[in-house]
């Protein structure tokens, strides 16, 4: 048992902490994307306007990489 | 001479739409898609060889001469020539602020044999450096930059990730400092974002002074270029795709993009490279299968009007990739940055 439990310990710290290829990660493109919008939300008018436009540009270069 | 097969599925159970599905001929479906029928059995599998360069982590990667290609680091702040042996040619460092600034390269481009193009997001800028990294050109270029090209005419062609109306057309020819919309025709998606993904174009040169153009995302569509004085004629192309993707072609993601509609989206272009000796096209798209968790890359040998030639699947998972015609192989990075030499010679699984 205790062998079983260290064998499963072992293969789940592996899968934990291989390295990802970013391909798999698109969502985190989204996610930051949603998180630069959120950060934008006290800027008024065309300040808030421009940064949404960075925030984007920011967005599809992050997919472009990724994909 | 095409044959045509009409099958009508009877729905099964309640609930289960009734299937038309027409099957026309070994390349052209009924739909107006060029599927590659049998992809898995014609695809020539390739095994790759880790090269090293000496450096790591290229942004950009693309394909200059036919003996040659270069890497843009941003790391490094570096654009370096190689020749196809492997051995830098020469290298520059850029800066990331002041007049000649590169923030962000999205796209870069060696113009005639004194200049490099690079389009920079910071600022949305297309920056011209001659080999020593003296600034040489920049202009505001009023869109979000994609692809550029230079043409066997010294002029550039520049693809945008449109915003709205921001610009009119997918590509904008520039020449002695001017900026010109040529017409290349949008695609209409509801959502910003999907929009300007769905319209965001690869851009190769040809040796003629035209371009293929290319789109990334969810339409296999291309565009066949030729600018002229006053405009350019633009002629509309099929892009062949696996016919293990079918059901992805033009899958319309809906926003917020999730990593499942990720995986599942159509990729006519990751990349692209041109061998302008025969006048051939190389497009990296995604095969439909798996390798290794990841979705696996296949690259599609085409002519001019992007008929398929031959299909390779390399053995190492890859989304940058520079076509050496010499050597007829593929520089590639793999998903861990890391450089292989695929050879990419043989024309069916038999050779």
């Amino acid at each position: 048992m205790r062998k079983l439990i260290a064998v499963f310990t072992l293969a789940l710290a592996t899968v934990a902490f291989a390295p990802r290829p970013a391909a798999a990660q698109g969502g985190d493109c989204t996610r930051a994307y949603n998180q630069c919008l959120n950060d934008t939300w006290d800027l008024k008018g065309f300040q808030q306007t421009m940064a949404d436009i960075e925030c984007l540009s920011e967005y599809l270069g992050c997919v472009r990489r990724l994909l | 001479m095409r044959k045509s097969i009409l099958l009508l599925a009877l729905p099964v159970a309640v609930g289960v739409p009734i299937l038309l599905v027409a099957c026309a001929g070994d390349d052209v479906a009924a739909a107006g898609h060029r599927l590659i029928r049998g992809f898995e059995d014609r695809a020539v599998p390739v095994t790759c060889q880790a090269v090293d360069l000496g450096t790591e982590a290229p942004e950009l990667l693309r394909g200059a001469s036919d003996t040659s290609f270069v890497v843009l680091n941003a790391a490094e702040r570096r654009i370096t020539e190689y020749g196809d042996d492997l051995a830098a040619l020469w290298s520059l460092e850029y800066e990331e602020t002041g007049p000649a600034a590169i923030e962000g390269p999205e796209s870069v481009t060696l113009l005639a044999d004194t200049a490099v193009a690079v389009l920079a997001r910071g600022g949305n800028r297309l920056v011209v450096l001659d080999r020593a990294g003296a600034l040489i050109a920049t202009e505001a270029l009023g869109f979000i930059p994609a692809a550029v090209a230079a043409t066997s005419n010294g002029e550039l062609l520049i693809t945008p990730m449109p915003l709205g109306d921001m610009p009119g057309t997918l590509m904008v020819r520039y020449r002695g400092g001017e900026l010109e919309e040529l017409p290349v025709p949008k695609r209409s998606y509801v959502d910003m974002t999907v929009n300007a993904l769905g319209n965001i174009l690869l851009v190769e040169a040809l040796a003629d002074g035209g371009a293929v153009a290319v789109h990334q995302f969810f339409a296999p569509r291309a565009f066949h270029v030729v600018p002229h004085i006053g405009g350019a004629t633009v002629s509309p192309l099929r892009v062949p795709t696996p016919d293990v993707t079918a059901a992805a072609i033009d899958v319309v993601p809906r926003a917020p993009i999730t990593d499942d509609q990720f995986d599942r989206i159509l990729t006519p272009a990751v990349a692209m490279s041109m061998d302008r000796g025969r006048d051939e096209v190389y497009l990296v798209t995604r095969s439909g299968r798996d390798l290794g968790g990841q979705p696996e890359r296949t690259v599609l040998r085409t002519d001019r009007r992007l008929e398929l030639i031959a299909a390779y699947v390399p053995d190492v998972s890859f989304r940058k990739m520079a076509f050496l015609p010499r050597r007829r192989a593929a520089i590639v990075a793999d998903d861990f940055d890391r450089f292989h030499l695929c050879p990419l010679n043989a024309i069916d699984r038999a050779d």
